[in-house]
Parts: C-alpha cells; sequence; structure tokens
C-alpha cells in the first residue's frame, strides 16, 4: 500500500533520479523516425522519434548545426545517442541526444561508398605511398571486437606462430551506431603507441560490415603515423578501409599470418648467418694460413737457389775466363818461340861462326857498302871469336 | 636500423666475407659488423618479447 503523500514534485525528481542512473537508460542508442522537429532560435533543437511501437520526445542543446549539416529533415530515419531525462516541471520523459544520425538503407550507404571511393582516387588517397610494417613489430595493437572470434583466433594464432610475442588489444564494438567512433578513437590512440596497427573484425553482412566503408573510419586510418592492416570479414569482402590500409589483410587471421613472423623460422636465420659468418672468417685464415706458408716455402728455398744460380754463373765465368787467359798465354807463347827462331836464324853471330866476318864504322853500326868510307878511316872487324881494329887504305 | 635492415646488411656482409678478396684489415672489420648485427638482431627479437595488454576503451581517450 502507498504511504504517506509526498509532493508531485518531489515524486518526479525520484522517478527522474531513478531512471537517470538506469545505465541501460542513461547511455543508449535509439533509432527512429523523426516525425517532427523544431530548430529553436536559442541553438537547441527539439524533435520526435517514433516507431510503429512507440514515440519519444527528444532534445540536442545546441544540436541545430548537427541537423543542418547532415541535412536531416522530417521523415528521416534517425539514429539519436543518448540518455533517458525527465522534466520534472512537467513531468515530461524526454531523450537527452548528444548526436543524432541520418540512418541510409543499404542503397544509400552503397551511393555514398561509391562516392568515398571516387573521391580517394580523384585526390590520389588510394595509390598514395604505403608505409612498410616492421619485420619484428614490437607495439603491435589490435583493434577489434572484445571477445569476438576473430580476436581469439587471431591470438591464437600469434601464440602458434611466437609464443611470448607481446601485443595491445584495444576491444571496440565493430558494429552498430557508436563502432564508427569507437574504432576511430582507438586508431587514433594506437597511432601514437603503435608501431603497427590491425584494425578489422570477422565476417558478417554487408551492413554488419559497414562502418569500415565509412569515411570517419577510413580517414583515421589514412591519417594514422604507423602502418595499418585493414582486416575485415571473409576473402570476398572488399571495405574501403581494405582500399586505403597501408595493407590489406583478407581475414583477421591472415593479418596476424602478414605481420608476426614465426620465431623458430628468424631464429634459424640468424643462427644460418651467424654460421655463415663463422666459416667464411675461418675460411679467410685458413687461406690466409695457406698462402703464408706457402710463402714461407718460397721464401726459404729462395736464397738457396740464388747462391747456387750465382755460384754456376761465377764458375762458367771463371772457366771462360781462364780459358781465354790460357789461350793467350799460349798463342804469346808460341809467337815468342817463332820469334825466337826467326831470330836465332838470323843472328850475325851465327853467321860469323859459319866464318863470315862483320865490319863495324866508328859509331858501331855494321858497314854494309863502300859508300861513305874514305881513307884513313878506322873499322872495327868482328870475326867468330873477337874484333880488330883497321884502317881504310884505299 | 630496424630488425629488416640489420638483416639485410648482415647478408652483403656474408657475402661480401664469402666472396673473399678483401684485405686482413677490411675482413676484420665486416666479421666485427656481422657479429654486432648478429647480436642486434637477437636483442630485437627478445625486445619483441613480453606481455599481452587489454586496454579498455575509457583508456585511450
Amino acid at each position: 500500500m502507498a504511504g504517506e503523500p509526498i509532493e508531485v514534485g518531489q515524486y518526479v525528481s525520484i522517478a527522474r533520479k531513478a531512471l537517470v542512473n538506469e545505465p541501460y537508460l542513461a547511455n543508449a542508442a535509439i533509432i527512429g523516425e523523426l516525425t517532427k522537429l523544431t530548430l529553436a532560435r536559442s541553438g537547441h533543437s527539439y524533435f520526435t522519434l517514433t516507431d510503429s511501437n512507440g514515440s519519444i520526445d527528444c532534445v540536442m542543446f545546441g544540436g541545430n548545426t548537427s541537423f543542418q549539416s547532415q541535412n536531416i529533415e522530417v521523415g528521416n530515419k534517425l539514429v539519436a545517442l543518448g540518455g533517458i531525462d525527465v522534466y520534472v516541471k512537467t513531468g515530461n520523459m524526454q531523450f537527452k541526444a548528444s548526436r543524432v544520425q541520418p540512418v541510409q538503407n543499404i542503397g544509400e550507404l552503397e551511393r555514398i561508398r561509391r562516392e568515398l571511393i571516387e573521391k580517394w582516387r580523384t585526390d590520389g588517397t588510394i595509390e598514395r605511398p604505403r608505409l612498410k610494417a616492421p619485420l619484428i613489430p614490437k607495439r603491435l595493437h589490435i583493434i577489434t571486437g572484445g571477445g569476438s572470434a576473430a580476436l581469439s583466433d587471431m591470438q591464437r594464432l600469434i601464440e602458434d606462430r611466437w609464443s611470448g610475442f607481446s601485443y595491445t588489444v584495444i576491444p571496440v564494438l565493430v558494429q552498430g551506431v557508436t563502432a564508427p567512433e569507437q574504432i576511430s578513437q582507438a586508431l587514433a590512440y594506437a597511432g601514437n603507441h603503435a608501431d603497427l596497427i590491425i584494425v578489422g573484425r570477422g565476417g558478417g553482412s554487408p551492413e554488419d560490415l559497414w562502418a569500415f566503408n565509412l569515411e570517419n573510419v577510413c580517414q583515421a586510418i589514412i591519417d594514422c603515423p604507423v602502418p595499418v592492416v585493414s582486416a575485415v570479414g571473409h576473402e570476398s569482402d572488399l571495405l574501403v578501409s581494405d582500399m586505403i590500409a597501408d595493407i590489406r589483410a583478407s581475414t583477421p587471421s591472415n593479418a596476424i599470418e602478414r605481420v608476426v613472423p614465426i620465431k623458430d623460422e628468424l631464429l634459424a636465420l640468424i643462427a644460418q648467418a651467424q654460421d655463415r659468418l663463422d666459416f667464411a672468417i675461418d675460411n679467410f685464415f685458413v687461406k690466409k694460413n695457406e698462402k703464408i706458408s706457402s710463402m714461407i716455402l718460397r721464401l726459404s728455398a729462395a736464397p738457396m737457389k740464388g747462391i747456387s744460380n750465382a755460384t754456376l754463373r761465377n764458375e762458367r765465368l771463371k772457366s771462360r775466363l781462364s780459358n781465354a787467359v790460357e789461350r793467350q798465354i799460349t798463342t804469346r807463347k808460341n809467337r815468342l818461340l817463332t820469334i825466337e827462331s826467326i831470330l836465332k836464324s838470323t843472328n850475325p853471330e851465327k853467321v860469323l861462326q859459319r866464318g863470315y866476318s862483320m865490319a863495324l864504322n866508328e859509331n858501331g853500326k855494321p858497314v854494309t857498302s863502300i859508300a861513305g868510307l874514305k881513307q884513313g878511316d878506322t873499322l872495327t872487324v868482328v870475326l867468330k871469336d873477337g874484333k880488330v881494329q883497321t884502317e881504310v887504305k884505299k | 636500423m630496424t630488425y629488416a635492415e640489420a638483416m639485410k646488411r648482415l647478408e652483403e656482409i656474408v657475402a661480401a666475407l664469402e666472396a673473399g678478396g678483401a684485405d686482413l684489415d677490411e675482413t676484420l672489420k665486416l666479421f666485427e659488423e656481422g657479429s654486432n648485427l648478429l647480436k642486434e638482431c637477437q636483442k630485437e627479437l627478445a625486445e619483441a618479447e613480453g606481455k599481452i595488454e587489454t586496454l579498455r576503451l575509457e583508456d585511450v581517450e
């Protein structure tokens, strides 16, 4: 039973408190058709969202620009983010919106997607140079649905490839009205902390994946100062994020395969490099040793070879010299002998020996003619056994 | 120097040493550089290991 009556205002206040403290009501996104819209002069927007089962009055303080910039008109389907409130003065319940966003049907979404691709194709964003993933990411950040199958697949695969590999997960909503903002926010954070980012989710309907076709999510990827891997859905899904990210992975698992190395393979490569380095240096010294050994051998052999050569040459020279000298001596000896015999045979004394005599003038020269001689000249006549003085008589 | 650059340089050094032809001084210099790169690479591997962290969205604002 009801107790003592309380004042209306107090009652409504209590009701308000109960409602605004209900988390599920306090922080919600509601979707419905915009059936009434007043853009007040104050800048606040008053509107009503309705669907076949219900309706609620909404207020968005300073919301006019938001409605105007998005061209939102009565009749549009709308998502409003915000929470419940009660205006105590009237007891009216209202939804206090912090954001409104028109909901497009898939045809409309597709048109926007195509326009976005066209825009980025024209301005060169799609063809821009891409960042390269580090071979070993040391601060990998994974942005995906918390507790999702995609995340556990990725985590299992990382563990398989490199047990103990460190990385950071930023869980976000990957679908629904707040997904784009969460993903963008996570990307902005990771851009300042990661050296590589994987952003993505597992497979789903085109609408489920649509966040990755949206301009703000894709712009956050483009603006990211570190390489971003887009890993959305299945292999056949091509999202705008795939087209503008630095690396496109066909699935979340594929993203891991592409950026997390297999530790054992790296260790094997390092070990191989080490072996080759050691072998090469060993080989260098083995060769150097061989060269030194052979040089020592040649060096030790060289002097003897030199000496023997010189000796041989000397010997040869010596023999040639002595031969020449001997020959000369012999020749001269022979010549002397000949001269001697000639001299012997022509020696006047020999003639004297045979009984002849020889006359010499006063100067001791042989007199061979009467010319120049006169009466009274003294001649010395040399005979075999002595000399006599004679005088020319006539 | 990134891991990839270090491995690339290491490959160059190993190839150069295997080809031979450098003098003793140059060979020792290359060997020393290669050994240092190997150490760097091993260090890089160790640095990639650590903890798995899960952030909350509130923490990343």
